[in-house]
């Protein structure tokens, strides 16, 4: 666990030396400085996304043993309605698609996550950074219930011919796989949501190079989700939903932080 | 036209980038993937895991039973063997025969040591392994039937 942990970070370091040599407009000048001064900046909006994240882990690790006992069993329903139909996305299985996919799975969509608030937070585009923090938040506050309430196991364990391609290609990845996201959560598909809500916000940004690799990769994600094995086509049109309605009222609506910076405040007054 | 130059090379860097990842996260990953079926066998896809899951684990006895559906797309009737390995080394050998197209069930009882234990299931044709998926026993999904 700790090992993959070690790699994803070790990798999402090379894509965030790499994102911002490429993705940082030439007029914001690239030094640890402005690192430092944009994290203390935007320390509020940093806070609160961790608390989001923290909250988003409780709901894993502690809640989703809520829902397979307590919660009703959406799967029947799913696969009643849509049958076979995500095992299409299954009909040519190549080990060099696998192995991409799998990439983008999961480390794509982590970097994706971190690295958009990143980018804007060190482009000191308070708008962005505050539809990506309430963005994030909405799409995490939708899918909780549903996560909890009424849980969709994943197509791989239900329709009769579909692999679990995600769990065939890293031993040491399946149990920390598993440990984040359970096999339960998959409606609506965060995975799709976040990444749309992402591309989206990309797309309000005005940055054109961000924007086109986070188009391309929210695509990849989406047939990621379907090829693994992991989500179904209703999963997935349901977060694109959530993600497109997400990424569009985070930035269309305006709101502050009083109350946590007059907390950091009043903490540092002490 | 120095702005349309610009705009080319920013086109240029985006396509390496999309090259770069496409490649570098394929190549390394099939390499150690578990993923090695090929799609260009005699007749398309064959043998594949299509279902796996935990029925009854008693933790005391170190005993548990795993359920494992296979099955074959292929236009023959194919033979194969499913190896579960755990940390004490190969604890069952199970050899099966499916007929084309259609997918069959088997119930496997193994012995572990600890619950820490990795569980890793193999998929062999012709001692080559064409699926292997594996889990820590604590975390391997249980068995799901809608």
């Amino acid at each position: 666990m700790i090992l993959i942990i070690a790699v994803i970070f070790a990798v999402n370091l090379i894509l965030f030396y790499f994102g911002a040599k490429i993705f940082i407009p030439d007029k914001v000048p690239l030094s640890w400085n402005r690192v430092e001064e944009m994290v203390l900046k935007y320390k509020i909006y940093m806070f609160a996304l961790v608390m989001v994240f923290l909250l988003n882990t409780v709901q894993n690790r502690f809640l989703s043993d809520l829902g397979e006992a307590f919660g009703i069993d959406l799967t029947p329903l799913v696969y009643g309605v849509e049958g076979n139909l995500a095992l299409l996305t299954q009909y040519f299985i190549n080990p060099i698609l696998t192995g991409y996919l799998f990439f983008v799975y999961v480390f794509i969509y982590i970097f994706l996550i971190i690295f958009s608030i990143s980018f804007y937070i060190y482009c000191d585009d308070l708008k962005n950074v505050k539809a990506t923090v309430l963005a994030y938040f909405i799409n995490y506050m939708v899918a909780l219930p549903f996560f909890i309430f009424f849980p969709v196991y994943e197509s791989w364990m239900v329709i009769e011919g579909m692999a679990p391609l995600l769990f065939s290609v890293n031993f040491y990845a399946n149990d920390f796989i598993i440990w984040v996201n359970g096999v339960n959560n998959c409606m609506p598909s965060l995975h799709t949501s976040i990444s749309v809500t992402v591309a989206v916000l990309s797309s309000f940004s005005g940055y054109r190079r961000w924007s086109v690799f986070a188009w391309v990769m929210a695509i990849s994600v989406i047939a990621a989700t379907l090829y693994l094995g992991i989500h179904w086509i209703l999963d997935v049109i349901a977060g694109i939903l959530l993600g497109v309605v997400a990424g569009y009222l985070g930035y269309k609506i305006d709101y502050n932080l009083e109350l946590i910076e007059s907390l950091f405040e009043d903490i540092k007054k002490r | 036209m120095k702005g349309n130059k610009k705009s080319y090379s920013g086109s240029k860097t985006i396509i390496t980038t999309f090259l770069c990842i496409f490649v570098i996260s394929s190549g390394s990953l099939a390499l150690v993937s578990g993923a090695t079926q090929s799609p260009f066998g005699e007749d398309g896809r064959g043998l594949e895991i299509n279902d796996v899951g935990i029925i009854e684990k008693d933790v005391e006895n170190g005993e548990a039973s795993l359920y494992i559906n296979i099955t074959n797309s292929g236009e023959r009737i194919r033979n194969g063997t499913i190896v579960l390995e755990t940390g004490d080394g190969v604890v069952n050998t199970t050899s099966f025969e499916v007929d084309k197209n259609t997918s069959k069930g088997f119930e496997i009882d193994f012995g572990f040591s600890s619950e820490k234990d990795r569980l890793t299931v193999f998929l062999k044709e012709e001692n080559k392994t064409v699926r292997s998926i594996g889990f820590s026993l604590d975390r391997f999904p249980r068995f799901y039937e809608v």
